[in-house]
């Protein structure tokens, strides 16, 4: 018994509980790390290193730009505890929307309104179902996603020009490339980090949707109301897809039916990656933007090297895996928790 | 303590693997590689990047296909374009679009920016979009040829020339064949492939054009069977058993649907009474094309669009002019010549 009290009791360094915490950031350098290193001419035979460029990275800052800025929108329902399986419709229908207006001759910025109007409605509309008919988000955002699949299948049987659209004189293309390398998803995306991480960290409703999400029953208790923060929460949701599909829609200057084919799914996997807990109530922007920023630099390193769609996939979900069991070994209590 | 080791270890590895990365590594920056200086203009059909000073025996070729495995079409055109390039010593980076226009925009980002293809040959997943990847590739120096299907006309004028299939001509020569073999009024139903393509969205458009024309009615509307075969029977089925005889033929936008509506009207005991029209001739419908089971189909082989992409190729990069519209030869196959047929096509 004495000896028992002697034993000295395990403290962490600053550095490991920080890594605990925050196990991305140390997946993030792994993950960037391997791909240069898979990628350098060493390995490929003096072939030249085609990762490891500045012109690459610009690449990648614009890819980490756009499909961060929808894993955003998914990451606010994630912290309330919800799940969206329609944001990659939403996305399409969205640009679908704005292509058609864009097209006819309405004014872009109007168009660009009324798209994000759009947007935050479906959000909305799903956060109702939710939360006021009290379907399941899981069966409720997939019905609503294959209602917005047929919806987009008639607005946009093929694909839609936005024909000779221009903003301040610039087509939609050139507009997304107005910053040169730096292109508009990277400007806005840092612009959302810093506006959204302000909102979740030092607003009320910001702070309450980690309540909501991580103690639905004490939320009501204590006063808040997590039925509305979970519609906000939603519409948000709704504004960021419709942000991402206003982004692809300038990028090509079209909006195609199966825009938003398979990019739920990265998104998802992006966060969840990031370490946003699915059952809600802990998450940020940051770790989302870097779980985006990981499943990029697998898939842009992987076709890089020219691995067919079969193996990026593989790779993509057995890296998911491993980082879900490196989250559960180094975060031990919280994840058993859950 | 084992934590700060594993850590420590980590890092360590991270500078040793950025140390390996960067060594050697030359910066390719956003130009492309092939050099537009002193280039001789694009003598080509289309207009587009400048070829510039390359070696025909060294040319890298970044492949951009609409899809890699969702369809046999587009994957066997590949295959027989890389025995083609193998034959000839050219290098050929292949990139798979999967269908989805976000990915080969990325694709068509990491070609200009990797900066080693000489020449880029563009099957787009959709019309408009490509006129946005020919723009951006030829701003990136990079001549380009589509192949499969075209991009929208805004975008011709930097395609140096278009190699495959006319869509209206494939629909025209089996329509044309029904419309001679099938009475006046007579009415049908059409098996299409993946609604929103612009290949079967073509198809239909020319269809309904030419059998309206005709005078012929058609039941129902189009039915979009995907790549289904099991989805062709099942469309097939339903109509069949409303209308039985009274429905002249089927008319199928690819032998994968010819094949489900063979089954459907076989179950339904109206073999020879209700035809079937068909396109993309398959091997395995070689035998129902030679004993009548299926009336008529259209070739549109692989090999033919790999063999003018490789004849054109050449032309192109050496600055000689070629024509814009490179479509590949399509044939009628009938009861007369299927057996011609037997043993030459890939699928």
């Amino acid at each position: 018994m004495k000896q028992a009290e002697k034993l000295p009791v395990k403290e962490d360094s600053k550095v490991v509980k920080f890594f605990k915490r925050n196990n991305i950031i140390l997946i993030l350098i792994l993950v960037y790390a391997a791909a240069a290193l898979l990628a350098s001419p060493g390995l490929l035979g003096g072939k030249k290193n085609t990762f490891f460029t500045v012109s690459n990275t610009y690449d990648l800052l614009t890819l980490v730009g756009v499909y961060g800025i929808l894993a955003m929108g998914l990451t606010f329902v994630f912290i309330v505890g919800g799940i969206d399986l329609s944001i990659g419709y939403q996305v399409a229908f969205c640009a679908a929307i704005f292509a058609v207006m864009a097209r006819s001759g309405v004014n872009v910025i109007l168009a660009m309104v009324i798209t994000l109007v759009c947007g935050c409605a479906v959000g909305y509309l799903n956060g109702t179902i939710v939360t006021r008919i009290g379907i399941p988000p899981l069966i409720g955002t997939l019905a609503v996603m294959t209602a917005l699949k047929g919806i987009v299948y008639i607005i946009c049987p093929d694909s839609l020009s936005v024909g000779s659209a221009t903003l301040a004189g610039n087509t939609l293309s050139a507009v997304y490339k107005l910053g040169g390398a730096i292109t508009l998803p990277v400007i806005l995306i840092v612009i959302l980090t810093v506006v959204f991480t302000i909102f979740l960290k030092y607003t009320v409703t910001g702070s309450n949707f980690y309540i909501t999400g991580g103690n639905f029953e004490a939320g009501m208790l204590s006063g808040i109301n997590p039925n509305r923060l979970s519609r906000i929460a939603y519409t948000l949701g709704g504004f960021c897809s419709a942000l991402c599909g206003l982004l692809l829609c300038f990028r090509t200057n079209t909006a195609t039916y199966n825009m938003g084919d398979g990019i739920d799914i990265t998104a998802i996997c992006a966060i969840v990656v990031g370490g946003v807990k699915m059952q809600g109530g802990r998450g940020n922007m940051a770790m989302c933007i870097m779980g985006v920023a990981v499943i990029q630099i697998i898939t842009n390193v992987m076709n890089k090297l020219h691995y067919s769609t079969a193996v990026v996939a593989l790779v993509t979900g057995i890296v998911v895996i491993l980082v879900l069991i490196l989250d559960r070994f180094t975060s031990g209590r919280d994840v058993l928790d859950d | 303590m084992k934590l700060k080791k594993f850590f420590a270890l980590c890092m360590a590895t991270v500078m040793a693997f950025s140390v390996a990365a960067c060594g050697g590594s030359s910066d390719s920056s956003s130009d492309s590689s092939s050099d537009s200086s002193g280039a001789e203009s694009g003598a080509a059909g289309g207009g587009g990047a400048d070829v510039g000073d390359v070696d025909l025996d060294d040319l890298t070729i970044a492949y951009l296909n609409v899809t890699d495995s969702l369809a046999p079409w587009p994957q066997y055109i590949k295959e027989d374009f890389q025995a083609i390039c193998d034959d000839n010593g050219w290098t050929l980076i292949g990139y798979d679009g999967q269908g989805d226009v976000n990915t080969q925009t990325d694709e068509v980002a990491s070609v200009i920016s990797d900066g080693e293809a000489d020449l880029a040959v563009l099957f787009a997943v959709s019309s408009d979009s490509g006129v946005q990847y020919v723009q951006d590739l030829t701003d990136a120096g990079i001549p380009v040829i589509t192949f499969g299907s075209d991009v929208s006309e805004d975008g011709r004028s930097n395609v140096k020339c278009y190699v495959g299939v006319d869509q209206e001509l494939l629909v025209d020569l089996s329509a044309e064949y029904a419309i001679e073999n099938e009475p006046e009024g007579a009415k049908y139903m059409v098996l299409s492939g993946f609604e929103g393509q612009y290949d079967y969205i073509a198809r239909s458009a020319e269809t309904t054009k030419v059998f309206d024309e005709a005078g012929f009615e058609m039941l129902g509307d189009i039915n979009y069977c995907g790549a289904s075969r099991s989805e062709a029977a099942d469309f097939a089925t339903t109509l069949l058993n409303q209308y039985g005889e009274d429905m002249n033929f089927i008319f199928c936008h690819s032998d994968e649907f010819a094949l489900g509506a063979m089954q459907a009207v076989e179950e339904a005991g109206l073999t020879g009474k209700v035809h079937i029209y068909s396109m993309e001739t398959f091997q395995e419908t070689l035998p129902y094309l030679e004993d009548g089971t299926i009336s008529s189909s259209v070739t549109m082989t692989s090999q033919a669009v790999a063999d003018k992409l490789g004849e054109v190729i050449p032309k192109v990069m050496s600055g000689e002019s070629v024509d814009y519209d490179q479509s590949i030869d399509q044939v009628l196959v009938t009861s007369d010549n299927a057996s011609e047929y037997d043993g030459t096509l890939q699928y």
